[in-house]
């Protein structure tokens, strides 16, 4: 008699095992098919959830601001600025302007302190003296 | 109204800074030729050796000026009419003391003073204002 069990009955043990073993990958692997990969509208609860890509559509539609963007990254260069003519008359104005302002103001210091002096009587033969002189 | 109320500082400004308005004074010169009243002697001419003149101005306002040689009418004539020396001011209140020194060495020294006269004339907002000033002998000169 020997100890261990019949060559027989550890044949069925073997073979069921192995069944098993080959048998549950094949189960699995659909699931793992239809498994959520960011590409899938599958809403399946008990995939991994795919933090990297929305899944609300809406998110990755373009904003305005993106269109803003866009359209001006998409604008025509003008001509340099200093050949536009809008550019030449602001210019002109400012410089126009400035010199207005600098006569205007030594003009109204002159005549606030007084104006231009009189001329010295020639029959005073020079003898004048004082402000403005 | 906003630009009213902006531009009142710069209109009370101007209004403080005020007008400045020049006023002349005609001060019209004469020798004393009154030898026995202080006046320089007719005899030889006295005043015609004065070489130099120097009118200053003290008082509400100051200035100076250096009359001569030989130009702004001196040698002084042998008739003692100088002329009339202007002033030209902004002052219009107070008083203007006109001093005419004259020298008879063109080293305005005081050992060469040999005439002086003094007028003080009443600033006034007048354009023109008009005043006589007399020069008397007050020493013998250095010449």
């Amino acid at each position: 008699m020997s100890p261990l069990a019949p060559f027989r009955k550890w044949t069925l043990s073997a073979g069921i095992v192995i069944a098993l073993v080959v048998t549950l990958p094949l189960v699995g692997l659909p699931r793992v098919a239809h498994a959520d990969l960011g590409d899938s509208k599958s809403t399946t609860a008990d995939q991994v959830e795919d933090n990297d890509k929305p899944k609300d559509p809406s998110l990755l539609d373009k904003k305005p601001a993106d269109a803003a963007v866009a359209q001006q990254q998409q604008a025509p260069i003008g001509p340099p600025f200093y050949e536009k003519w809008q550019f030449w008359a602001i210019a002109g104005a400012v410089v126009v302007g400035a010199v207005a302002l600098i006569w205007g103001g030594s003009a109204l210091y002159h005549t606030i302190h007084g104006g231009d002096v009189r001329p010295c009587n020639p029959d005073f033969q020079m003898r004048c003296f004082g402000e403005g002189q | 109204m906003r630009r009213l109320a902006r531009l009142l500082p710069l209109l009370a400004l101007v209004a403080a800074a005020g007008c400045s308005e020049y006023h002349y004074y005609d001060i019209s010169v004469n020798f004393n030729l009154t030898e026995s009243n202080g006046g320089f002697s007719v005899v030889g001419n006295e005043v015609g050796s004065l070489q130099v003149c120097i009118m200053t101005v003290s008082g509400a306002d100051s200035g100076s000026i250096r009359m001569g040689p030989f130009a702004q009418g001196l040698p002084v004539p042998s008739n003692g009419q100088f002329g009339i020396v202007e002033f030209s001011t902004f002052a219009d209140s107070g008083n203007l003391v006109f001093t005419m020194s004259c020298y008879d060495d063109t080293t305005t020294t005081p050992d060469c003073k040999t005439g002086e006269g003094t007028k003080t004339v009443a600033a006034s907002t007048a354009s023109t204002i008009t005043d006589s000033l007399t020069v008397n002998k007050v020493a013998a000169g250095c010449q």
